[in-house]
């Protein structure tokens, strides 16, 4: 057995019949797959050589022509590698005005606007609810944008931009703080100092 | 008898000829010509042997046939089309899926 990689060494007979017939087969073939048309050529070459080994020796053009013939016509044969409309894929459906439809219930993208845009205010009056409800915005409106596509990316991407201020805003005002409350700060050290020296000596 | 209809039996092939040559080759690796000359017989299965190639060349891209070249005690190598496990696989769902339709279009035409 040989591998399908050998090289073809079948000749075709001295045929100008058969020569016309593959010529006119590749044009009729030339807008198809290329790798498919050649396995084409490549096999209907093979089934002619084969074909006409199995006639009288020598091969006359009669059995030349009874074996064209019975490949039947080269439109015919060249119509079997045109696309299928039946077994062609399914096309998909054409996505629908204003994008995909949302992944998510419809209602969350404006629950996260809303709720990022509540924590902007709470950061005065309620910062551990403002932090909770920025956060909230913030993480599920990213989340929201990388899944859906536009025009419900972009309210996910607001809801986003809402929260991350309000964290990023209590977060700097916890840092200066905590900043200031260590500048204030007194070491033991400092008050024992103090005492010493605003206490008048007895004597 | 009626006249076979060829535009009818040129529909009615679409979809299912290929399952044919895949039943054909299970288990019977075969050359061109013989599965030309064994199907062929049939003139309902085949209108001309050149119809086979394209659907052969079909099959093989994706990936139910296989082919292996072979020496000929009698001519030149020929080669041997084969069927590949998603062969298989494609001719055993077909032909769990043909026989339930078979039986319903007969109930049909019975009618």
């Amino acid at each position: 057995m040989m591998t399908d990689a050998s090289p073809d060494p079948r000749a075709l007979p001295e045929s100008p019949l058969v020569a016309v017939y593959l010529q006119d087969l590749a044009h009729a073939l030339r807008a198809a797959d290329p790798a498919e048309r050649d396995d084409v050529l490549s096999a209907v070459r093979e089934h002619i050589v084969v074909a006409l080994q199995e006639k009288s020796d020598p091969v006359t053009a009669h059995d030349v022509e009874s074996v064209l013939a019975g490949l039947g016509s080269i439109d015919e044969l060249a119509r079997g590698l045109e696309p299928d409309p039946v077994g062609a894929p399914i096309p998909m459906p054409a996505p629908a005005p204003g994008g995909q439809p949302p992944r998510w219930p419809r209602w969350y993208s404006t629950a996260l606007l809303v709720m990022g845009a509540v924590s902007i205010p709470l950061i005065v009056f309620q910062p551990p609810l403002a932090i909770l409800f920025g956060l909230l915005a913030l993480t599920l409106g990213v989340a929201g944008s990388v899944i859906h596509d536009k025009p419900h990316k972009n309210a996910y991407r607001i809801a986003a931009a809402l929260g991350g201020f309000t964290v990023t805003v209590i977060v700097v005002a916890a840092l200066g703080l905590l900043m200031v409350s260590t500048d204030s700060s007194v070491t033991p050290g400092e008050i024992e100092v103090t005492v010493e020296s605003s206490v008048a000596p007895v004597s | 008898m009626l006249a076979v209809d060829e535009a009818m039996l040129a529909q009615m092939r679409k979809g299912i000829l290929e399952y044919c040559v895949l039943a054909h080759l299970q288990g019977n690796p075969s050359y061109g010509l013989e599965i030309a000359s064994t199907l062929g017989g049939n003139q309902h299965l085949f209108s001309s042997a050149g119809t086979l190639y394209p659907l052969l060349a079909r099959l093989r891209k994706q990936g139910w046939l296989d082919t292996t070249w072979r020496e000929s005690e009698t001519g030149p190598p020929r080669r041997y089309y084969s069927l590949t496990p998603n062969g298989i696989a494609a001719l055993a769902a077909f032909r769990a899926t043909w026989s339930e339709f078979r039986r319903a279009v007969d109930n049909s035409l019975e009618k």
